[in-house]
């Protein structure tokens, strides 16, 4: 149901996003990027702990809030410092990403058999 | 709050935020696939030079148009003069004849001195394509004119290795190798001494290369 629900959501706002393009200015579309790999971290954390019943709301809600605006940031002081920070924020989300996907697999066949 | 309605609550809330993040993907989307066919995402270093290039470029384009409308207007006065027109065929039969080596030519320019290294267990030769190689440079750094060992070489001189033996057009000649190229003299010792350049690449192989500087170097006409 979790993942029905999210999927549907993404793919809504995938094509409201298709119809409706939202305007993101060339110089902030490496934060956005960061934001939204933060973002999708966020939700396959959130689909997760939907799973294995340790879902809160407000953890949720804030971590997606706070590691969007974090990764972001984070890609701003590295531009401003000369140093390839926002890698720090690709490698953390990116292997928590697969992580994550690697807890729901599981949780997923546990609950088929 | 109930455990139904906190379920309902949690789902919106993953509803939303998908929602959101999906909203913004073709977006975001859109603006990388836009930046890499502009020049915003290159690196500045790179920009900068791309200018520099094109601004060289500009700059050759506009010496070479003053050149030619030199030229035009030349043979625009010309054309109206017996004694003009007659001295400029005169010229371009000079020019022709330094072209086809009907005509000994002397200047400033280089000699490369080449020499294979015969003893040990694996002796060096130089091949094909290293004489290719280093012919090709020193054309295209400068030289007018190029000998092999005395032998001129011209528009469609051939130049191969057989065995011990070098052949330069129809004639034969044996290392060590002597080439001699009249033209812009730092120019072309630059042109092959360059790092990583055909040098190195002999040297590499144990080819001794020797570049020398002479203020006059004369070759002969092509037989």
């Amino acid at each position: 149901m979790v993942g029905f629900v999210t999927v549907c959501g993404l793919v809504l706002g995938i094509v409201i996003g298709i119809l409706r393009p939202v305007h993101i200015p060339a110089i902030y579309s490496k934060y956005v990027g960061l934001a939204l790999l933060a973002g999708m971290d966020s939700i396959l954390g959130g689909i997760k702990g939907y799973l294995k019943d340790t879902f809160d709301a407000t953890v949720f809600f804030s971590g997606f809030l706070i590691n969007s605006l974090v990764a972001a940031l984070l890609g701003y002081l590295g531009d401003q410092l000369g140093i390839d920070l926002y890698l720090a924020a690709v490698v953390v989300f990116g292997s928590r990403m697969y992580q994550n996907i690697a807890i729901i697999r599981r949780v997923l066949l546990k609950k088929e058999a | 709050m109930s455990k139904v309605s906190a379920w309902r609550s949690s789902l919106l809330i993953l509803f939303v935020i998908s929602l959101v993040v999906g909203s913004l993907l073709p977006g975001q989307a859109r603006v990388v696939r836009e930046m890499k066919q502009t020049y915003q995402n290159e690196d500045p270093k790179d920009l900068i030079r791309v200018i520099k290039d094109l601004q060289q470029r500009k700059q050759d384009l506009l010496t070479e148009e003053s050149r030619l409308s030199q030229k035009v207007s030349q043979y625009t006065r010309a054309s109206n003069d017996t004694a003009a027109q007659v001295a400029q065929l005169q010229h371009e039969i000079e020019v022709l004849k330094e072209r086809t080596g009907e005509v000994a030519l002397s200047g400033p320019g280089v000699r490369v001195t080449i020499k294979e290294e015969s003893s040990g267990a694996s002796p060096s030769m130089i091949a094909d394509d290293d004489l290719l190689l280093l012919l090709n440079d020193l054309w295209a750094s400068g030289a007018e004119v190029i000998s092999v060992n005395g032998i001129r070489l011209m528009d469609s001189t051939s130049v191969y290795r057989a065995g011990l033996n070098v052949h330069v057009g129809a004639k034969t000649t044996t290392m060590p190798l002597v080439i001699d190229a009249i033209g812009d003299t730092e120019n072309m010792s630059k042109g092959l001494q360059i790092p990583g350049g055909v040098l190195d690449l002999l040297n590499l192989r144990r080819i001794s290369a020797i570049v020398q500087k002479v203020s006059k170097i004369k070759i002969g006409i092509s037989t």
